[in-house]
C-alpha cells in the first residue's frame, strides 16, 4: 500500500468549513456516545457476572458493548467514505483523502472484527472464562480504548483544521470528552481490582494505577485544549465513574445488577499535578515519577477502605515496576502531544483545508 | 441366563458403572491441591479466625482470594478478601462475620482462567466460640480436556495485535507530526 501526503488547495468560496467537518457530520458526537455505552457496558456487565452469575448472548449490559462496537465499526467506516478534504493533515491512499484520527478509530474497528468471532469461538473451544484479562477480551477492551484516543486525535486534528474561533473551542471540548473516556477505557483495565475479584497477582494493582493514568494526563496536559486540561480530564473522568456507579445502584434496584460496587479511583490531584509540572517543563522521566507518586498516594486511603489488601509482596514489585511504567508512559504521552502539536506557538493557527465534506 | 451369572453381571455393571462416575468426576474437574480449613470462631460481631492449609502447598507465592457470604435471605453485602501466603501454601485470614448464621466460603487461587476453586460452610453462633475443621479440595475451572498453554497462546495473540496497532498508529502520527512541521516551516 503506497501512502503520500496530499497537496493543499485553497478552499472554493462555495464551501463552508463550518460544514465540513466531523462534529457536523455526526461522527464525534455519536464516537462520544458509542465510548460511553461501551464503558457502561462492561462495568454493568463484570458488576451482572458477580452477584447474577452467567448470562445470555442478549442480556442489557451485553447490548450496550454490541452498540459500541456496531458504532466503531459503522462510524470509522462511515467518516473514511464521507470525508473528502484534502488538508495536509490526511492520508492519501487512492482516492481516499483518510483522516489521521478516524483512521486510528478503524485500528479499533479491525481490533473488535477480529474479537467478536474469536471471543464466540474461544467460549465454545475452552469454556466460560470469568475474568476481564481473558486474552479475547483484552482485544476487545483495546480495540475500544482505541475508539477514545481516536475520538481525542479525531478532535484535536479537527481543531487545527478549523478557522472559526467557536469551533476551535467546540473541538477543544470535545477533546476534553474523549480524554476523559480514553482515561475511563485505561482504568477498566483495573476493574477487577477495583471490584476487589482479582484473578491476577496483587501487584498489577499498584503497578498500572500508578502507570496507566500518566499517558492520559500528560498527553492532555501538553495539547491543552482548553486551560487546566488534565484537571477537567480528572474531573470529567470521576464524574463518567459517579454516574455509572449511580447506574449500577439504580439498576440493582430492579434486580438488572449486583450488590457489589467498583472502587472509583481519585486521579483528580494527579490531573491537577500534570497540569502544575507540565507548565513547569519538567523532565519527562520526573514527571512521569512524581505522578505515579501521586496517583499511588492519592489512592491509598481508598484501597484500605475497600479492603483491598496491597500486601508488602505486591508492593515490593508492584510500586517500583509501576513508576518506570508512569515515566515510560509520561514520555510517550508528551512525545504523542509533540506529534500532534509540534509548535505550540501555531497551536490557535489553522491548518489550511481543500475541497468539502461529500456530503 | 443362570443366576449366579445375573449376579456376577450385576457386580459388573455396577463396577463399571462406579468407574464411569469416578471418571466423568476426574474429568469435569481438574484437582489442584486438598485443602484443610480451620475456623476458630469468636462469635458474630467478632474477629474469626480461617486457617487454610494445602496439600500439596500451592507453589508460587499465590494468594488465595476468599469470597465469604450468607446464606441467610436478605442478607447484606458479601465480603471479599485476599490473602498472601504466610509461609508455603498457609493462610490465615482474620474477619468480622456481621452476623450469625449460615455462611458460604469460597476460596480460590491460580491466575487468569486457570483457577482452582473450593468451598466451605459454616454456621456462625451468636456467642459461637471453639474451632471447626473442613476438608475440602480445589478444582480447576477450564474445561476438561483444555490445555494449560491456551492461555499463554491468547496472550501472545493479544500481544501481537497490541505490537501491530502500536506499529500502525505510530505510523499515523509520525505521518501528522512531519506534515505540521512542514506546514510551520512554509
Amino acid at each position: 500500500m503506497s501512502v503520500k501526503t496530499s497537496r493543499m488547495e485553497t478552499p472554493p468560496a462555495s464551501v463552508s468549513r463550518r460544514e465540513a467537518d466531523l462534529w457536523n457530520l455526526g461522527v464525534l458526537p455519536i464516537l462520544v456516545l458509542g465510548s460511553l455505552s461501551g464503558l457502561l457496558g462492561v462495568y454493568w456487565d463484570i458488576s451482572w457476572h458477580i452477584d447474577k452469575g452467567r448470562d445470555t448472548f442478549f442480556t442489557p449490559p451485553h447490548n450496550f458493548i454490541y452498540l459500541a462496537i456496531l458504532i466503531v465499526l459503522v462510524m470509522s467506516l462511515y467518516a473514511l467514505v464521507r470525508d473528502r478534504r484534502e488538508s495536509p493533515l490526511h492520508l492519501t491512499v487512492g482516492r481516499f483523502r483518510l483522516h489521521p484520527g478516524v483512521l486510528i478509530v478503524s485500528v479499533g474497528a479491525a481490533l473488535e472484527l477480529f474479537f467478536t468471532p474469536a471471543d464466540e469461538l474461544w467460549h465454545r473451544l475452552f469454556g466460560m472464562d470469568v475474568t476481564l484479562w481473558a486474552p479475547m477480551h483484552l482485544i476487545g477492551v483495546m480495540g475500544l480504548s482505541l475508539l477514545g484516543f481516536g475520538g481525542l486525535i479525531t478532535s484535536w486534528i479537527e481543531r487545527r483544521l478549523s478557522a472559526h474561533r467557536v469551533r476551535q473551542q467546540l473541538f477543544g471540548y470535545s477533546s476534553l470528552l474523549f480524554a476523559a473516556t480514553f482515561l475511563g477505557w485505561s482504568m477498566l483495565f483495573l476493574a477487577e481490582y477495583e471490584f476487589n475479584i482479582p484473578a491476577f497477582p496483587m501487584l498489577w494493582h499498584p503497578l498500572l494505577l500508578a502507570g496507566l493514568p500518566t499517558f492520559t494526563l500528560v498527553l492532555v496536559a501538553n495539547l491543552r485544549p482548553v486551560p487546566w486540561a488534565a484537571t477537567w480530564t480528572a474531573v470529567l473522568f470521576t464524574l463518567i465513574r459517579g454516574l455509572l456507579a449511580g447506574w449500577l445502584m439504580t439498576s440493582a434496584g430492579f434486580d438488572l445488577a449486583g450488590e457489589t460496587r467498583p472502587l472509583i479511583p481519585m486521579l483528580i490531584v494527579s490531573g491537577l499535578a500534570a497540569d502544575l509540572l507540565v507548565r513547569r517543563r519538567l523532565p519527562r522521566w520526573q514527571l512521569g515519577f512524581i505522578l505515579g507518586v501521586i496517583s499511588l498516594l492519592a489512592n491509598l486511603p481508598l484501597v484500605e477502605a475497600a479492603k483491598i489488601n496491597w500486601h508488602s509482596g505486591a508492593l515490593l514489585t508492584g510500586v517500583p515496576l509501576g513508576l518506570a511504567l508512569s515515566m515510560a508512559l509520561a514520555y510517550l504521552g508528551a512525545a504523542v502531544a509533540a506529534a500532534l502539536e509540534p509548535n505550540p506557538v501555531e497551536a490557535d493557527r489553522p491548518v489550511e483545508v481543500g475541497r468539502g465534506v461529500q456530503v | 441366563m443362570r443366576p449366579f451369572e445375573k449376579r456376577y453381571c450385576f457386580a459388573i455393571g455396577l463396577l463399571l458403572l462406579w468407574g464411569a462416575v469416578l471418571a466423568d468426576h476426574t474429568e469435569n474437574g481438574r484437582l489442584g491441591s486438598f485443602g484443610t480449613v480451620h475456623i476458630v470462631e469468636q462469635g458474630a460481631g467478632q474477629p474469626t479466625r480461617i486457617e487454610v492449609d494445602t496439600d500439596p502447598a500451592v507453589t508460587g507465592r499465590h494468594e488465595l482470594h476468599f469470597y465469604i457470604f450468607s446464606r441467610e435471605v436478605g442478607s447484606g453485602a458479601p465480603l471479599r478478601r485476599l490473602i498472601p501466603p504466610g509461609e508455603p501454601g498457609r493462610y490465615v485470614l482474620e474477619i468480622d462475620f456481621p452476623q450469625p448464621g449460615r455462611w458460604g466460603v469460597s476460596m480460590r487461587y491460580g491466575v487468569g482462567l486457570d483457577l482452582y476453586y473450593a468451598f466451605v460452610e459454616t454456621v456462625i453462633e451468636p456467642q459461637g466460640l471453639g474451632t471447626k475443621k473442613f476438608a475440602t479440595s480445589f478444582r480447576g475451572g477450564l474445561d476438561s480436556g483444555t490445555p494449560r498453554y491456551v492461555q499463554s497462546v491468547g496472550f501472545a495473540v493479544f500481544g501481537l495485535l497490541a505490537i501491530i496497532s502500536l506499529v500502525l498508529i505510530s505510523a499515523v502520527l509520525r505521518h501528522v507530526k512531519v506534515r505540521q512541521v512542514g506546514q510551520a516551516q512554509t
